[in-house]
């Protein structure tokens, strides 16, 4: 597969402002590629680096050691840096925060307009980019009235009308209720699957983790587990000594399996679940 | 004697306006003491116009409230002194937090009820250990912490005033999952040491069934149920209707329910799925554990 | 509702009016004023006057409006009108002690007070049928030519937008704040002006903070959507002129000429002025 973003050792700190300077390590040594049209969640608890890292792939941040390339472009290369950021687009948790003008269309121009496109064109996007999220009908919205799961994907739509190759979210979610969260995750996921964007979801929702093609876990700035969902989620207790959680299904497998049961570890859907389960007792003599 | 009784409630916001909207409608409900409730409902269902009703920040359109027995809407006076019996946690409360130090800003609400210096020494520190602050952390100014400690400060001040009644709105929101546990041992915690009423407000049907032993479902701003956790989940299918989820582990229950196991449906936890399987299991003869 | 307040003064529709460009509606308003300004007589300042009720007729806002927006000017217009009124040279009609009045004065005080509604209805029309941000748009366009000796106008109508945005926003997060700190007990409704200056320290630094933070966010949200300022930038709605804006400038030159005409006539004939 082609690669879209490739982290080649980047280490990332900061200067620590009450310890004379000291510097923090936030990433250290990290290696990294996601490939076109990949859709790749990043797990890890608060302060592990990820949101650091989400930040080096659109050139917000550059790394003091190694080399981020981003479809071609190295983010060193400050000639490139718009370029960069027209290929990847971001979002943000607070969706209140990065929207910017006082109605719908107005803000999902804003990007476009400031890339310099001409206005016909700019009208083409914006409708095309609200038609994909499906909040075409609020363009006359004022963005204060949405709810959050609508505003987030107004949020979405803005990166959207860029086009960019790539979108990168950073705990999209994390602010939403449930029905929020659903409206955001099937956006992201039809635009993955149908129009072959690439996108890497930052999340703490283990469900979300579960319907990527490919899970990262990270932990110290580095990365600790990369490989499909049902691969990572079998490291169970690896995963909860870093602070993370496993969906509810894999956890009880991973449960009966220490009690002794034979099941397999890799189970992650309530349907999947439920016939492994009765598998088990069929085979056990138990009568249904 | 019902610690919360809430007879006929109604609340009507903008009434007479073209944006009149009723949030709450016609609620009726007793709360023991000591009870933990977990409450759930959709966005917009009316549970948060509700849990600020119990706390006297929203005056009813119609209909009565009672904390331990005393009209809430009484008098001015007295409905000062009640609100200090319910404690009321927001949505993110560390954007409430503005002292210099850790230590002033827990002192906040005790001192706004007028008790003497030592009494909030004392409540003061009790709060901070329920919280996993530790002693030298007091000084601080709150800014420099992470958010996860910031929020734990937030809910210290609020359980400095011990409240009879503590409500948390949503106190795990944004958090990572240690965070997440963390936050909602303490809370337990605390419930099982000070034996206080809790409301917690949740978006997640997994956390209720973990900590809570009440449920209170809000729908389309009517009461759909008070009940137990166990009798609230038996109802799944209306659950989901409301947009809802109920717990993955309920749907694997009520899967092999379906299938014709004999497992019993008030099973909403990891651990108790388990031991109904090896139960299970066992009966069929031929367990290997 | 309070979240509503950046919607302003604006009433949405579809008349005349409101679909003008918005710059030629500013330029027009600016006319008008010059224009009140210029009016010295009874016919003239009336016929100005009557013009605007028309112009509120075609943009179906409703006319009890302009009462609403006099109420704050109020106090301005009676201290303008006795002013007027007592300090007049003039056969007195009606004298008690050194208060006199003569048929001027009065003449004079309704001459002057017909110009200041005429003023503030005028004014108001216009942020009644533009909305802020079309007014933003129009005001950034007229004023481009000033980018030439270094004033930021892309900049300031950025952040005019961006205010527009979050008034809302901050509006709500004050509520929110306020009810925390009620709920911890927090007593904002009594005490003396001190007490109550104090009270505001728990809901002020909380809201500052999370300003700040917000601002944070903004930024970086828009610099990952490319953001750099106003150079190279282009717009999705293009303000454009169209005939209906050509018809409504020729109409007021017209009026103008026509309330200058009024002038010397009025002189001619020997009528006050103003």
């Amino acid at each position: 597969m082609e690669k879209f973003i490739s982290a080649n050792g980047i280490s990332f700190g900061y200067h620590s402002v009450d310890e004379q300077d000291k510097l923090v390590t936030v990433l250290d040594g990290l290696n990294l590629s996601i490939n076109k049209g990949e859709f790749v969640a990043i797990l890890g608890h608060n302060g592990c680096g990820k949101s650091t890292l989400a930040k080096h792939f659109n050139a917000v941040l550059v790394p003091y050691k190694g080399d981020v390339i981003v479809d071609g472009m190295n983010t060193h290369d400050e000639e490139k840096i718009f370029d960069i950021r027209e290929s990847v687009g971001m979002v943000f948790q607070n969706p209140d925060n990065q929207i910017v003008a006082t109605v719908v269309e107005e803000d999902v121009a804003f990007g476009p307009e400031n890339m310099g496109i001409e206005s016909d064109e700019i009208c083409r996007r914006v409708e095309q980019a609200l038609k994909d999220v499906d909040m075409y009908e609020y363009r006359e919205h004022a963005p204060h009235r949405l709810s959050g799961g609508q505003k987030q994907r107004v949020a979405i739509a803005g990166v959207l009308a860029m086009r960019p190759k790539c979108i990168v979210m950073d705990e999209p979610t994390a602010m939403l209720d449930p029905k929020g969260r659903r409206e955001v995750m099937q956006t992201v996921k039809k635009m993955n699957r149908e129009h072959g964007m690439t996108v890497v979801l930052i999340t703490h929702y283990m469900d979300e983790a579960a319907q990527c093609d490919r899970v990262i876990v990270m932990d110290k700035g580095e990365v600790l587990l990369d490989g499909a969902p049902k691969e990572v989620f079998t490291h169970v207790e690896m995963l909860k000594n870093v602070g993370l959680d496993v969906p509810q299904t894999t956890e009880l497998c991973f449960e009966l399996s220490k009690a002794g049961v034979e099941i397999p570890l890799d189970i992650l859907e309530v349907d999947e679940c439920v016939d492994a389960l009765s598998d088990i007792l069929e085979k056990k003599g138990v009568k249904a | 004697m019902a610690v919360i009784k809430i007879e006929n409630l109604t609340h009507v916001y903008s009434q007479g306006t073209p944006f009149e909207k009723v949030a709450v409608s016609n609620v009726n409900l007793e709360i023991e003491q000591g009870e933990f409730v977990g409450v759930i409902g959709h966005t917009g269902s009316g549970k948060s116009t509700l849990i600020q009703h119990i706390n006297g920040l929203v005056a009813p359109t119609s209909g009565k409230i009672y904390i331990d027995g005393q009209d809430l809407w009484q008098d001015k006076v007295q409905r000062h002194a009640i609100r200090f019996k319910v404690g009321l946690v927001f949505q993110y409360p560390e954007y409430q937090l503005f002292e210099q130090t850790i230590y002033d800003d827990i002192a906040f609400g005790p001192k706004n009820m007028g008790l003497d210096e030592q009494e909030i020494d004392k409540r003061v520190r009790r709060a901070a250990e329920f919280v996993g602050l530790t002693a030298d952390m007091m000084e601080k100014s709150p800014f420099e912490l992470s958010g996860g400690q910031k929020r734990r400060v937030a809910i210290a001040g609020v359980l400095a005033m011990e409240p009879k009644v503590l409500i948390l709105d949503e106190p795990t929101a944004g958090l990572d999952p240690k965070g997440r546990d963390m936050i909602l041992g303490q809370i337990k915690e605390y419930h099982e040491t000070v034996k206080s009423t809790i409301l917690l407000v949740s978006h997640s049907m997994e956390d209720v069934a973990r900590f809570a032993t009440k449920a209170l479902v809000m729908n389309h701003s009517k009461m759909f149920m008070y009940d137990t956790v166990e009798n609230v989940f038996a109802h799944a299918s209306e659950i989901e209707k409301m947009g809802l989820s109920v717990p993955q582990i309920s749907k694997v229950v009520m899967g092999l329910r379906a299938k014709g196991y004999d497992i019993p449906a008030n099973i909403h936890t990891v651990e108790g799925a388990k031991q109904a399987i090896l139960k299970l299991a066992q009966q069929g003869g031929m367990t290997n554990a | 509702m309070l979240k509503d307040i950046t919607l302003g003064q604006y009433f949405p529709g579809k008349s005349f009016i409101h679909k003008m460009d918005s710059r030629m509606k500013i330029i027009i308003t600016m006319l008008y004023i010059i224009m009140l300004f210029t009016a010295n007589n009874i016919v003239s300042l009336f016929g100005a006057t009557a013009l605007l009720f028309l112009f509120y007729i075609v943009a179906k806002i409703p006319v009890k409006m302009i009462t609403k927006s006099l109420k704050p000017v109020m106090p301005i217009i009676v201290f303008t009108a006795l002013l007027n009124m007592l300090f007049m040279g003039g056969e007195p009609i009606f004298e008690i002690d050194f208060i006199k009045i003569t048929e001027l004065g009065i003449l004079m005080a309704v001459l002057m007070c017909v110009r200041i509604v005429a003023l503030i209805a005028g004014t108001s029309l216009l942020t009644y049928t533009t909305s802020p941000i079309a007014l933003t748009d129009a005001i950034e366009a007229l004023l481009k030519p000033l980018n030439k000796i270094n004033v930021p106008v892309h900049e300031l109508a950025m952040m005019m937008t961006i205010a527009l945005r979050f008034i809302p926003t901050l509006i709500e997060e004050t509520e929110k704040i306020m009810n925390a700190q009620k709920a911890r007990g927090a007593d904002m409704e009594t005490g003396g002006l001190m007490q109550r200056a104090r009270a505001l320290v728990p809901i002020l630094i909380p809201l500052f903070v999370s300003a700040f933070r917000r601002a944070d966010e903004l930024a970086l949200a828009m610099e990952c959507r490319c953001y750099r300022g106003g150079e190279g930038r282009t717009r999705m709605k293009q303000l454009k002129m169209s005939s209906r804006d050509g018809v409504a400038l020729v109409f007021m030159i017209v009026l103008f000429a026509a309330v200058l005409a009024g002038n010397v006539q009025a002189v001619r004939m020997g009528m006050p002025t103003l």
